[in-house]
This record gives structure tokens, sequence and C-alpha cells, in this order.
């Protein structure tokens, strides 16, 4: 399965949750934020949904500002 | 007591977390300052740097933290930027800025207040970063944000309160807290505003591009502190002419007549 994560295009080794993948991608989910295909995902789905093939993902995390 | 929605801050100073020269130099700053209400920003993840270096001390110092739309350019993508902050940081407070225009950063109006009455009905407490405009202000109080932030000036230029006496318009009708932003450039400055009667102030720039942050920052805080203190003590009135403050009893007249 192949899907896009920030503009990288990522091959899944298996199916995986939303989670899953973060983990996969060594990403600590606790202050990230998902888009999936230009929607917001709420962090409560995270667990149940599973990645599609072509899906394109966004990471988006904090960073110092004013 | 500062009250902005369901929110409460002893501290009348907000902090910003840009421009330092360091992670550590940020902490020491925002802990001098007494700032409980910290602003940041997002963006798409680097894979390589991770975020928890910003966020976790942050969070274990108990500070609240606001995040801001910069970035974004119109009121759909400002709208789209507060669901990812809201996400990311489960809080429901929002700095609204929409500027278009990289040159100045100076905020659209009219995308400002429609973004606002989307994200005030779907429940974020909504701090808009605004020209210091009185009815625009008056518009924003109207769709339900929880305090007005007015410019001093352009932010990160250090310029003070350019706005002066459209701040002092939005303090006299404001109905909600009014937080002068951006452009503050030194504790004076801070201090004038907060003697207007403005319910605090954020400072980023002027603090993170001083030669010494740490010790700039406790200065604003002291400057916050006294400038609230003589608003609430109440300024003199002001008058074109000379009022004596000695008694002119005319004694030094005395001597002539006894002479």
């Amino acid at each position: 399965m192949q899907i896009k994560i920030n503009n990288q295009v990522k091959e899944l080794p298996e199916a995986m949750t939303l989670i899953q993948l973060l983990e996969w991608c060594e990403i600590a989910p606790g202050s990230v934020a998902l888009v999936r295909n230009g929607a917001v995902v709420p962090r409560s789905q995270w667990p149940e949904l599973e990645c599609q093939n072509g899906d394109s993902l966004e990471l988006f995390s904090a960073v110092a500002g004013g | 007591m500062l009250q902005i929605g369901e929110f409460e801050f002893q501290s009348r100073l907000f902090g910003g977390t840009g421009k330092f020269a360091s992670a550590e130099l940020m902490q020491r700053s925002l802990v001098a300052s007494g700032a409980e209400l910290v602003t940041v920003a997002m963006k798409r993840l680097d894979f390589n740097q991770g975020s928890d270096e910003l966020l976790a001390p942050l969070k274990e110092r108990g500070v609240q933290l606001l995040p801001n739309t910069a970035g974004a350019r119109n009121a759909r993508e400002a709208i789209f930027a507060a669901e990812l902050a809201r996400e990311m940081l489960g809080t429901q407070l929002l700095k609204l800025e929409i500027h278009p225009d990289p040159r100045y950063l100076l905020p659209d109006p009219v995308e400002t207040l429609e973004a606002a009455r989307v994200l005030c009905s779907d429940g974020f407490t909504v701090l808009p970063y605004v020209h210091a405009d009185p009815v625009l202000c008056l518009r924003l109080e109207e769709v339900g944000c929880a305090a007005v932030m007015p410019l001093g000036s352009p932010i990160g230029s250090n310029q003070g309160l350019a706005t002066e006496p459209f701040l002092k318009i939005i303090i006299e009708q404001a109905n909600v807290p009014v937080v002068v932003d951006a452009g503050i450039g030194a504790p004076s400055q801070a201090m004038r505003a907060m003697e207007l009667g403005a319910d605090a102030v954020l400072v980023n720039t002027a603090i993170a591009s001083s030669l010494d942050p740490v010790t700039m920052a406790g200065c604003f805080k002291d400057a916050v502190r006294a400038g609230r203190a003589a608003y609430l003590a109440g300024l003199g009135a002001i008058s074109n002419r000379a009022q004596n403050t000695s008694p002119l009893t005319g004694f030094l007249n005395l001597g002539e007549n006894h002479g």
C-alpha cells in the first residue's frame, strides 16, 4: 500500500490504522495534528481509521511563534 | 484577575515563543515574564525535528497555549488552521490572525470578521488580531469574540503605540478584554498601554530580540504591573496651564513690605 505523508511517498508494509502509522513513522502522537485528504481527522478517530491506498496525509506540529 | 472566556489569568503580560536565539533562552525569558498565556504557531511536521522540545516545558509550567493562525491568508485557511490547533493542542483558545501581505503583516478585517463569526459559533475562544479599528472591534465583540487584540504598530516593528488615539476609543467602548498586541517595543510602551486601560499586552519581539531577553522579560513584567496599578489608581487630569503644587502665599514679598 502506498500513501503520501507531507509529500513523501511511503510504502506501508501492512494495513495499519492512523495511530499505528504514527508509531511506524516514530512520531509521538501527543502534539501533532493529522489531515487526511484535506480534512482534519479528530484525534479520537486515529485508533479506528485505517490508511487507504493513495491516501494523502499531512502532519502538523507546534512551532515557536508570536 | 483577568478573565478571557472561561480562562483566568493573574498576569496581564502575554508572551510569544518566536524569535528567541534558543529554546532554553525562550523558556527562561517566559519564566521571568510571568506570562501565563503564550502563543505558538503551527507548521507541517519536520520529520527530523520533533515539537516536544517546545511544548513540554511550557505544559510543565502550566501555562495556557494560545495557538495562532499565522500563515492564513483568508478566512477559509484560518478556520482550517483553527481546527488543526484544537486537535493538536486540545485547547479552544485561538489567536485569529489573517494577514495576506507578508511585507507589513497587517490584518485583513473582512476575512477576520468572517472567520471569527464561524469560529465563535463553533465553540472557539477567539482572540482576533486586528488593526486598531474601534468599529471592527465592536463587530468582533458582537459575533462572540472573547477579547480583541488591536495592534500598536506593525508586528515585530518595535514602533510602540502608533495607534494610541484609537486604542483609547477601543478601550472605552469594549465590553470584552482589550489586549494590545504587536509593535510594543519597550517596557514604557507596555506600561503606557496599561495606563490607558488595556486589559493586557502581548509582547514577543521586544523581549526575544533584546540582548538580554531574560532581564527584558522581567522589565516588561514590572512595567505591566505598574501600568495596571496606575490605571486603577487613576491618572491625574491633564491641563494646558500650570497648576501649582505648593501654596503661593506670597511670603517672599513680606521682606519688601517690612524692609
